[in-house]
This record gives structure tokens, sequence and C-alpha cells, in this order.
């Protein structure tokens, strides 16, 4: 339904329905939800924290202002640096993996075979469940050192590995569980994969290319806006990473699993640094903004839009 | 307009009458507060509100929240605390607000934050000094001692809950101390017949038993002498410091031993790892006792415990081969010529907020949940062991609390013993204990480097409090 324009000469004349209908304050009253959300639940708070960043808040104090030096602890917090190192570690390693993962598996379930929507449907399933506690718990249990994984490596002949035990082997079953849940991503690759016209394979098919050269010569470039979109998205999910370490390891042993966002909990809420933990929460901000700034710049060489 | 005006009025009017039905209680005479007094009639209504008869709970119908942590067996004991009181004063209403321990602090101190918290709280003992850092957030209850009877409690116990600047946070419920708990049946199957009793034969104990272990990078089916969690070990450590110095960690605001104290006790970890006489780190799942079949199939001799979980690890133990009356309670042990020692914290508290409207209602609450007798009866050893006079009395004539409890209670009393200071149990120096012992455990540091990581680290703190 068209709207009606506001006109100054005639809004005396509008009654409470019609001027609910035009076209601005209807547009207010349906964005109202999300104003009033983001108003209070993000723009207020990061303004806050920010405010705290250069505090000594503790939650129960009023906070004091101490110029940079929760920035200035940062530099010298050897915790910290080690939580930053750990945090980059998990993004590389895991990202990749499980954009590969997604990728393979959104081009398998995207060919014309029965049941496919079914396969797509359980595959989809570990992402629904998420990153819940109840999940972090069973993986914790599947990794413990009498766990399902040690005793099939055990069947196989091969020895168990202490996976939480060993600061050397800690990080890989939350990398594991991450990759696990590669679902989000292989539903928007399957999208992106059905909308590569037709034509473009049949064509390479009349060239003769072989299905190597066909991926990695159509497949992906044509995809690769989607890449991209599902690389960011991703990463900024990846460096967010707490619920695993929280529940399984809680950042042990000897920090190897101390996430950035875990040690930015324990600080504001178990070791009352409120001030501090704000800090770092601004440095993890723009740890994730140049991330995703550094791969919107590299996008440039490696995307391929059709309409260019 | 006029319609807008009504509204207006008439929603005055309703706020009005919501306010009436929860009256703040008015000031008790000094002097007390025990005279009895006609019922009052606060509700309005013409009929006469029964409040027991006590002035302070005569202004009119209260409502009293009490926010505490804890499982099952403690919502029960709690509920039936509260409807009982309810009996006795029908115009007080006492609400739960009531969790799990895991995320419960952090619930706490956002309530504190927005002021929404309940007029009564069991809280903590490191709460009484790190939520404001060495000030009190709490009411300070000396401002109700001509309430809640404080003589109930020693000046000890009481000093506990002082923070800083003297004022009184909360008042203990009991005091709490880590003990080794035995299985006298498994080490009876190994053809002993005694318990270590010094330091150099716990070691020799253990690496006699332990000679055979083969998993060393796994729990496997491994036999220790003592199953020491992980979280624990610091505890241990405050332990062999307090066995070398006589002193405990912290003395006043200084640490209380030197460098060589600190490389002798983490040496004395490197050995009891080494001869795998406690779980290395690599071998500790992190399963507590009560589940851990270590513990379940005899294969751990003994256990590192607070007193106040005895009960939930005797539970556990009822699934295990041996029975409960195998278990045997024992002290820390001390190097030949030094008695073994327990270190004692209060087991929690219980604080009124600073922001209650009803402080005197709240302080009367408390100083009948600490000296009725039904009250006490009602609350058993869920709490664990009481520490109020009335309370432990009335739970030891009535067998509320027995067996390797009532032990480990009167050794807390009987034994070597010394304070655990509030710093030793605050995040910000405990963390960095942690991940010292973890680097030691996992052979990433020397014992000589970890002495001095911890005594800077500890000293570090020390100064920023300092200087706050």
């Amino acid at each position: 339904m068209k709207g009606v324009t506001i006109d100054k000469a005639v809004r005396k004349k509008l009654t409470f329905g019609q001027w609910l209908n035009t076209d601005t304050v209807s547009g207010y009253v349906f964005a109202l939800p999300f104003i009033i959300g983001f108003s209070f639940m993000m723009a207020v708070p990061m303004f806050l924290s920010f405010y705290y960043s250069f505090t000594d808040f503790n939650m129960l104090n009023t906070p004091t202002f101490i110029g940079l030096d929760n920035y200035v602890r940062m530099w010298n917090d050897m915790r910290f640096r080690n939580s930053v190192s750990v945090t980059f570690r998990f993004v590389f390693l895991s990202v990749p993996v499980r954009l590969v993962f997604g990728l393979m598996l959104a081009y398998v379930l995207t060919r014309k075979t029965s049941g496919v929507h079914f396969y797509r449907s359980i595959y989809y399933l570990p992402t629904l469940i998420g990153g819940s506690i109840a999940v972090a718990l069973v993986w914790g249990q599947l990794f413990q050192n009498q766990g399902v994984i040690n005793v099939v490596l055990g069947a196989f002949g091969l020895d168990g590995v202490n996976w939480f035990g060993n600061p050397n082997n800690a990080l890989w079953p939350l990398i594991f569980m991450s990759v696990w849940q590669f679902g989000s991503s292989m539903i928007i690759f399957a999208a992106g994969l059905k909308d590569i016209p037709e034509t473009y394979y049949e064509a390479a098919e009349i060239d003769g290319a072989n299905k190597w050269r066909v991926f990695f010569s159509i497949t992906v470039p044509c995809l690769s806006p989607i890449i991209l979109y599902n690389l960011v998205m991703q990463t900024i999910a990846a460096f967010m990473t707490f619920t695993q370490a929280f529940i399984i390891t809680g950042g042990g042993p000897a920090d190897s699993t101390n996430f950035l966002a875990l040690y930015i909990y324990n600080h504001a809420f178990n070791w009352f640094n409120m001030g501090y933990a704000s800090a770092m929460s601004w440095v993890l901000l723009t740890m994730v903004a140049v991330s995703t700034a550094f791969i919107m710049w590299t996008s440039k060489k490696w995307t391929f839009y059709a309409n260019e | 307009m006029k319609k807008l005006t009504l509204f207006l009025i008439a929603t005055m009017l309703f706020l009005a009458a919501c306010t009436t039905a929860d009256t703040p209680i008015a000031t008790t005479p000094a002097g007390g507060g025990t005279t009895a007094t006609a019922p009052a009639d606060t509700a309005g209504t013409g009929d006469v509100v029964d409040t027991g008869g006590h002035p302070i709970l005569d202004a009119g119908n209260i409502t009293l929240s009490f926010s505490w942590w804890g499982n099952d067996a403690r919502a029960d004991a709690m509920e039936a605390s509260f409807r009982l009181f309810e009996s006795y004063y029908p115009n007080v209403t006492i609400v739960s607000n009531t969790g799990p321990w895991d995320g419960w602090q952090q619930a706490i101190l956002v309530n504190l934050s927005a002021g929404t918290e309940a007029d009564i709280l069991q809280v903590n003992y490191p709460w009484v000094h790190n939520f404001g850092q060495g000030s009190n957030v709490f009411l300070d209850l000396d401002t109700v001692s001509h309430i809640l009877d404080l003589s109930e409690w020693s000046e000890e116990m009481l000093n506990f809950m002082r923070t800083a600047d003297g004022q009184l946070s909360a008042v203990p419920h009991g005091m709490n101390g880590h003990f080794l708990m035995y299985n006298r049946a498994a080490i009876n199957e190994l053809g002993l017949d005694r318990f270590p009793e010094t330091l150099e034969e716990f070691i020799e104990f253990g690496r006699e038993l332990a000679a055979d272990n083969v998993a060393l990078d796994f729990a496997g089916e491994n036999r220790y002498l003592a199953f020491i969690a992980a979280e624990v070990l610091d505890n241990i450590l405050h332990n062999i410091i307090f066995n070398a110095t006589g002193n405990t960690f912290f003395v006043g605001n200084e640490l209380g031993f030197t460098f060589e104290d600190a490389v002798n006790a983490y040496e004395l970890f490197v050995t009891m790892w080494e001869y795998n006489l406690i779980p290395t780190i690599q071998q500790d799942e992190g399963i507590p006792i009560q589940h851990n079949p270590a513990w379940l199939d005899g294969r751990a001799l003994s256990a590192f415990i607070w007193v106040s979980t005895f009960f939930v690890v005797e539970d556990g133990y009822e699934g295990g081969p041996g029975t409960v009356d195998d278990l045997y309670v024992a002290v820390w042990p001390g190097p030949a010529g030094t008695p073994g020692v327990v270190l004692q914290r209060p087991t929690m508290g219980h604080a009124i907020s600073a922001n209650t409207q009803h402080p005197e209602a709240a302080a009367y609450f408390l100083n009948w949940f600490y000296t009725n007798e039904d009250a006490i009866s009602a609350i058993g050893s869920v709490l664990g062991l009481p520490g109020a006079n009335t309370a432990s009395i009335v739970a030891e004539r009535e067998g509320l609390i027995s067996g390797n409890t009532l032990v480990g209670a009167e050794m807390l009393q009987n034994v070597r013993s010394g304070p655990i200071h509030h710093f030793f149990e605050d995040e910000n120096f405990r963390q960095p204990r942690h991940i010292i012992m973890e680097q030691l455990a996992l052979g990433i540091i020397t014992a000589t480097e970890a002495a001095q990581l911890l005594l800077d680290s500890q000293n570090e703190q020390l100064a920023n409090i300092a200087n706050n």
C-alpha cells in the first residue's frame, strides 16, 4: 500500500491512523524494534565500555579515570600476549579448514542425486545445535584420555593422545569442534553453487576441461564473492570463540587454550577488572576490524564478479 | 485531556496502594527489640495481622529476599527453614533467589552493581574482600548487633569477615579446612596396616605404591597415594609453606615466606609427581573425586578434600567396592617432628544488603536462622559445619553432624592450624599461582624459576593493592 506523503499544509488535518501510515512514520515504526535493541543492547554498552577502558572500574566502585594505564598494562601482560597468540592460531587453523570442509560438502550435496536434501539437512544439524554448552561438554568427553576418540585410535593400533593434558594438543579438539560446525557456510556455498550458470560448465565440457580444471577455473572464481562473505563471517566468529574453551579446558593447560574472549571474561567477572577487560575488548574489536579490512583489501585481487 | 488526567490519578493511586503493602519497618528502639507488642493492623483491612509479637516485625507485611547457591538437598533445607520462619511470623515472606554455584558469583556481582541484590545473601568468603577491593559492599553488621547476636561467633571467626576498614560484612556459617581422606580398605588390601604420619613417610609410602605405575602420560590404571585435583594443588602449596615457615602464605600485606621456601615447596611437588604419588596435570582429567574411577576403584588411597564436602565424597563412595566405614580422616603431614596442619577459612557466610529496606528484619531473620533450634535442625548439615555457638551445640546434640564430618569438625579445633588469608583466595593472586603450578608440572619451568615467578606475581599484586 502506498503511504501518504507528509505535507506540512495538511499535517494538522491527518487523523492518528493516517499519520501513522505516512512513509516516514511507518518506516520509523517498523525500524523501532531494531533501533531500540541496537541502542540499548549495543550502542550504549559499547560507548560505556570505551569509557570504562580508561578507568579502574570493577563493577562496584565509582570509575576513576586512569588514562591509558589499561592499554599500557596490556603491553606488559604476558598472559594477554599469549591469549592473542592462541586466538590467532585458532583463527588461522580453524577458518580455512572449516571453509574447505563446507565447500567440499556443499559441492557434493548440490549434485543431482537422490536423497540430497536429506543429507544436506543431516550435515546442517551440528550447526543448528551450534556451540552450545551441551555440545562442548560432549566434545570434552569425546577427547578425554579414555574417551571415544582414543578408543577408536586404539582400535586401529594407534596410541591414544592426551588431548587436554598436553599444551601442544589441547587446541586441536577445539579446532575440530569448530570445523564440525561447518553447516552455515555449507548452506551459503550450496546456494552460491546453484547460481553458477550451467552454460559455463557446458562450455568447459566442450573445450575438454577435466573436473579439477572446471572446479578451479569456473567454480571457485564464480564462487569467490561467497567465499569472501564466508571468510569474513567465519573469521569474525573465530576471533570471538569462547564457549568451547570456557566449558572444556578453562583456558588450560598452561594457558594453551586461553582465548582472548575467555581472558576478557575472566578479568571482567572473575577477577573484577572491568576497566582492563573493557580495554582488551576494544583491542579485540580492533583486531577483528583490521583482519576484516585486510581480507576485503586482498579480495580485490581474488574475487570475481560477473558484472565487472 | 480529562481522560489522561483520570488515568494518571488512577495510576498513582494504584502505585500508592502497592507501596503500602510493603512498608519499610520502623526503627527499633535502642536496647533490643524483644519486647512483645500488640499485633498490628498493617494491611488496612481491619483484620489484625499476627506478627509474632516482635516489634521489628510489627511494622507491616514484609518481604525479605534471600539469595543463595546450592544443590537440591540445600534447596529443601533452606525452603523448610523459610517456611518455618513464616509460620512463626506470618506477616513476613521469605523469597528465594537461588541457583547453582556455576555463574553465581557473576550473577551476584551484576546484582550488586545494579543495586538489585537480595536483602540477605549467602556469600563466599573471598567476596567479602574482593567485591569492594577492601571496602565493604554489604551492610556493616555491627550496626545491627543489637538484633543479631554476634557473641554467637568467636572474634577470630568474625575477623575473617571484616574488611580492611574494620566493617563486618557477613557472619560466617562455619569453618572449613582440607583433610586427607584415606581409604582404609584399599590400604589394607596392599598389606599395609597403618597410614603415613610424617611427610617423609608419606613420600616413601607413595613411592613404593607407585613403583609399578606404567601410564605416565595418562591416568590409566595407576595407583596414587593421594588424589589431589589440580585446583587443590595450591592449597597443598600453602600447607607446605606453613609447615616449613610456621607462617601463612600472607602475613598482613606481605608474603609469609622467602624465595628459598618457595623453591623447596616446588621441589617437593616435583618429587611427588616424579614418584607419581599424586596425579600429574596430564593424568588429572578433572573428574570430581566422588565420580573419579581412581577413587571409586580404590586405586587412589586418599583424597585431599574440604571437610564440608566429606558427605559428597562419602555418598559417592557408596557405589564403590568399600563402605563409608573404610574412610579415615587425617591431616596433611608435616616433616618429622612437626605436626600436620589444617589451614582454615569460613565455609561461607551470610550478609545483608546495604540497600535493603529492611535491615533490622533481615538481621532478626539471621539471628533466628543461627539460634532457633528448629531452624538449625531444618538446615542440618547442608551448609557445612555450623560455627555459631548455639548451632554447634544443637547440631552435635541432635546428631546433625556425625561420622567423618564430626571427626573433621573436632580436628579443626584441635590440630595445628592457621587462617587462610583472603588474598590467598583472590583470583588476581590465585590465577598466576595456578599457571605457575601447571607450567612446573608440565616441565616448562624449573622449581627455581617457578619460585621466582611466584614471588614476582604475588608481590606485583600486593603492590597493586598498596597503590590503590
